[in-house]
């Protein structure tokens, strides 16, 4: 293949995607005014970072740890991204399929769905970070938190979030491949995957008092060490004492092999369940009840 | 009268059939409407465990996850599939069709019933049995009635919210969503809401599933301090106007909803 004819399918493809985020943030976001569509967004985030700051003084009362309050609430604030982003995702597959109608069009094209997924779930994380900034912004003057950024660490805290975005939509595609076979009550299964990351993953307590089994799902998962690196850079401490012992560089690198590994898998899977749902007639099943 | 019963009756049975045999034509809905919300409040009880909490939150964590059921079922199965509906094309002939509108919704609560009720039983059964939660019931015949009026006054408010729901675009989706954590926040879910003040506890009661959630929990660990709102008789009369109040105002607020929805001409118009 020449450079030109390389050069000229990159460019078809990236004005695709564009094409896709825009319909993505088009139809999330052009129902109503900015404003209005901000509010919907950060007020749910705000009340779960709530609903913990809430728990912590509950139980903690007089005996208040800074340190250990601003390690919950930092994850938990990143951890928005995961939880919405899924959520989107999720239903990515079920709105075009049963609402839209336009899931064997999207197949047809060119990009195909993997790509077009994505993309849906690339605009959303746009949208998602303003919750994110909101709830530490809240965390820092109605809750005291102490968060320093110094600007050496920029380009870490950069790296580790872009790689936890990247995971984040791997598990997309692959929650979206799962979709395609499920009927419409599989709607909520994004919420309860983000629920089980959020048990697994170290957000609001250690990873170390899980069982067995669960620490171990959760010591191979990105979102874990996604998390630790951002109590790194943003409160210079650790979470978990297991993960302790390692650098900085080594929390990164290990960042980046679960996320392509996430992403391989992701991919696999959106594939596979794709075949699957072309062979068994279930890709624009109609399914509600 | 008598026909007009039986046809409403007819139309309830017809609604939740559809349920009942979707619920059971593939059963995946066990692992992903049970197991995974199940790990959901594992989460929860164990931000307690690891904050050194007494060993009551945890119960009371266990005993919400099973009350959100619920809630999700009233929020997503009940208020958000009249835009569902409208999307599909079926609100218009439940419209057009000589039966009650709160005959359609009621269908939908029972089809959703056994869903919801499985999965509640699930996280109360293995919630308790995996963090050893230790309950007291102080009588299971209150406890019996709290839970059913809890349960009118918010389908109630679930019917109320459909009417809404009928008229709505894709903010649908949006306000399904906003109805969760800060629903999950008022109630005091995830802890006694009076942790909140007295005042803002006050001003949270008005809402059946703070009081609900209150008076199960007085009864659930009897003798323990849950730190409650009212009294156990106090919030069973007030749950008992609220269904009364709530119900009467949903038959209402469907026949409002659905008149300006055709003076508008936004009761069919779908994709918008």
């Amino acid at each position: 293949m020449t450079t030109l004819a390389l050069k000229d399918r990159f460019s078809t493809r990236a004005r695709a995607f564009w094409a896709a985020t825009r319909l993505g943030w088009a139809i999330e976001s052009n129902w109503t005014d900015p404003f209005v569509f901000l509010t919907y967004q950060v007020v749910r985030p705000l009340f779960g970072a709530l609903i913990l700051v809430v728990m912590y003084h509950v139980v903690r009362g007089a005996n208040f740890d800074p340190a250990m309050f601003a390690q919950i609430y930092v994850a938990n604030a990143f951890f928005i991204i995961v939880l919405q982003s899924l959520i989107v995702i999720g239903s990515v597959v079920f709105e075009d399929r049963e609402r839209y109608e336009m899931i064997r069009y999207v197949y047809l094209a060119p990009m195909g769905l993997g790509p077009y997924i994505v993309a849906r779930g690339a605009s959303h994380v746009t949208a998602t970070s303003a919750s994110v900034v909101l709830t530490l912004l809240m965390g820092v003057l109605g809750f005291g938190l102490q968060l320093h950024l110094h600007w050496l660490g920029v380009p870490y805290f950069v790296a580790t979030l872009l790689l936890g975005i990247v995971a984040t939509l791997a598990l997309g595609l692959m929650l979206s491949g799962m979709t395609m076979l499920l009927a419409h009550h599989g709607m909520l299964m994004p919420e309860g995957v983000s629920g089980v990351l959020y048990l697994c993953c170290g957000v609001v307590f250690s990873i170390d008092m899980l069982p067995g089994p669960l620490a171990t799902i959760g010591r191979l998962m990105p979102w874990t060490y996604w998390l630790e690196g951002f109590r790194r850079v943003f409160l210079g401490s650790t979470f978990n004492p297991s993960l302790a012992s390692l650098t900085d560089g080594a929390i990164l690198l290990r960042l980046t092999g679960l996320t392509a590994v996430t992403c391989v898998v992701g991919w696999m899977t959106l594939m596979g369940a794709q075949g699957i749902a072309v062979a068994r007639g279930k890709l624009d099943e109609k399914t509600d009840h | 009268m008598k026909t007009e019963l039986s046809t409403n009756l007819r139309a309830i049975w017809g609604r939740a059939y559809v349920r009942i045999v979707g619920g059971n034509r593939e059963m995946s809905w066990l692992f992903f409407e049970v197991v995974l919300p199940l790990l959901s409040v594992f989460a929860f009880a164990m931000i307690y465990r690891g904050l050194g909490a007494p060993e009551r939150f945890v119960g009371f964590v266990v005993v919400s996850g099973a009350m959100v059921a619920f809630w999700q079922n009233i929020l997503w199965s009940m208020a958000a599939q009249f835009y569902w509906e409208k999307e599909m094309g079926n609100l218009e002939l439940y419209l057009i069709a000589p039966i009650s509108r709160m005959s359609i919704l009621l269908g939908m609560a029972i089809g959703g019933l056994f869903m919801t009720g499985t999965r509640a039983a699930a996280i109360l059964l293995i919630g308790s049995w995996v963090f050893h939660v230790q309950y007291a019931v102080g009588s299971f015949l209150t406890l019996f009635g709290i839970f059913w009026l809890t349960m009118a006054a918010i389908y109630g408010l679930g019917m109320m919210a459909s009417s809404l729901f009928m008229l709505f675009g894709r903010e649908a989706w949006h306000t399904a969503n906003l109805f969760q954590e800060p629903i999950y926040f008022i109630s005091g879910f995830y802890f006694p809401v009076r942790s909140l003040g007295n005042v803002a506890a006050l001003v949270a009661s008005a809402f059946p599933l703070t009081l609900g959630l209150d008076a199960i929990r007085q009864e659930i660990f009897a003798g323990s301090p849950v730190n409650p709102v009212f009294s156990v008789p106090v919030e069973l009369a007030l749950l008992g106007v609220m269904a009364v109040i709530l119900n009467a105002a949903a038959l209402r607020a469907l026949k409002y909803m659905e008149y300006l929805g055709k003076k508008t001409g936004r009761l069919t118009l779908k994709a918008q």
